[in-house]
């Protein structure tokens, strides 16, 4: 969890470029986490052989560790868009959660401005202004800390694509699989920390392992997902200790 | 552009438009209806469903050497509740194991 550091009871409100910096200050350490992932996924893409530059320009425009790591092994040939559009939409739906919980953040600046910091809305930077509780200018420690988080992603995507070309290709072929790992995490850390159930994202998983084997990949997320998320709204809607 | 590069930024586009898309919309939905439990339910376990989706074909077609690496990155996490420790293991043992068998 992000901590803020103290300010004296007497100051004036944060604002502007001092609020910014306390945002990015309350993130430093899902930042430094994000320079780590950074490195990962630059090192990963050019294990698959793409350019250091585009490397960095998905960083930069999807900026969504779980969605780029996810979709690395899906850039194969012919490339399956519909299973990447489905599944990057699908795997981004906490973002429609985070965006509308940080509506009021946002409500008195200018639409462009708006506009503007949503593409700076990760976790991080949600949970650390969420949990901001001393008097902020908070849409600037918003895009201080997406924003500062941004830098570090992008930073460290570029420098494991460009340290890549340095290591073992033997090595380098074992990066990919590394996506995964990052969402075996996330997936455990989103569960421990919105207390969800794991029944249905369980049996999501099992029942898409299953029909992979039968269907194309898309369709059998599509299924399993729609099996999760049946189940889960079912089990809340089963009346207490029935489910 | 080389061909994976050329497919790489197809899906480049296509993630980008998700993710961003996926913000907008959360936040014009925030604007105008806020937060019923209902539907906060639904957000809430469609996210970690899609994620498992991914998860589980990959780790029926995965080696050991893998499938070990998944299983260690989520025992550290489970034990120590450390990300950036928990991934730092599971990719030592995706990128060292190899060399230590050998």
């Amino acid at each position: 969890m992000p901590t803020s550091p103290p300010l004296p009871s007497d100051s004036a409100p944060l604002t502007g470029f001092a609020a910014a910096r306390a945002g990015a200050i309350a993130c430093r350490s899902i930042s430094a986490s994000s320079f780590f992932f950074g490195l990962l996924y630059g090192a990963a893409c050019a294990a698959l052989g793409i350019a250091t530059g585009l490397a960095a320009l998905s960083s930069l425009l999807v900026f969504s560790g779980a969605v780029q790591f996810a979709m690395l092994p899906l850039v194969q040939d012919p490339l399956p868009a519909a299973a990447i559009a489905i599944s990057s939409v699908l795997i981004s739906t906490r973002l429609v959660l985070m965006g509308a919980s940080i509506a009021p953040v946002m409500a008195p600046r200018p639409w462009p401005a708006r506009l503007g910091a949503l593409a700076v809305l990760t976790d991080g930077a949600w949970a650390a202004t969420i949990a901001e509780r001393r008097p902020v200018d908070r849409f600037a420690f918003f895009v201080g800390a997406g924003g500062s988080t941004l830098v570090l992603w992008v930073a460290g995507t570029t420098l494991g694509a460009l340290l890549a070309a340095l290591a073992d290709p033997a090595l380098l072929a074992r990066l990919p699989f590394t996506g995964m790992l990052f969402l075996v995490l996330l997936l455990l850390m989103v569960t421990r920390a919105a207390r969800l159930a794991v029944l249905p994202w369980l049996i999501a998983g099992a029942v898409s392992a299953l029909a992979a084997q039968v269907v194309a990949l898309e369709a059998a997320v599509l299924i399993a997902v729609a099996v999760g998320g049946g189940l889960a709204w079912w089990r809340g809607a089963a009346p207490a200790g029935g489910r | 552009m080389s061909p994976i590069d050329e497919r790489f930024a197809l899906a480049v586009a296509l993630m980008a438009g998700a993710a961003y898309g996926c913000r907008l919309v959360g936040y014009l939905i925030g604007r105008v209806a806020g937060q019923s439990p209902a539907v906060r339910r639904v957000l809430d376990a469609l996210p970690a469903s899609a994620m498992a989706a991914v998860i589980g074909p990959a780790l029926v077609g995965a080696d050991l050497l893998e499938l070990a690496a998944a299983a260690v990155t989520a025992g550290v996490f489970l034990v120590s509740g450390r990300f950036l420790a928990s991934l730092s293991a599971g990719a030592a043992v995706l990128v060292l194991a190899p060399g230590l068998i050998a």
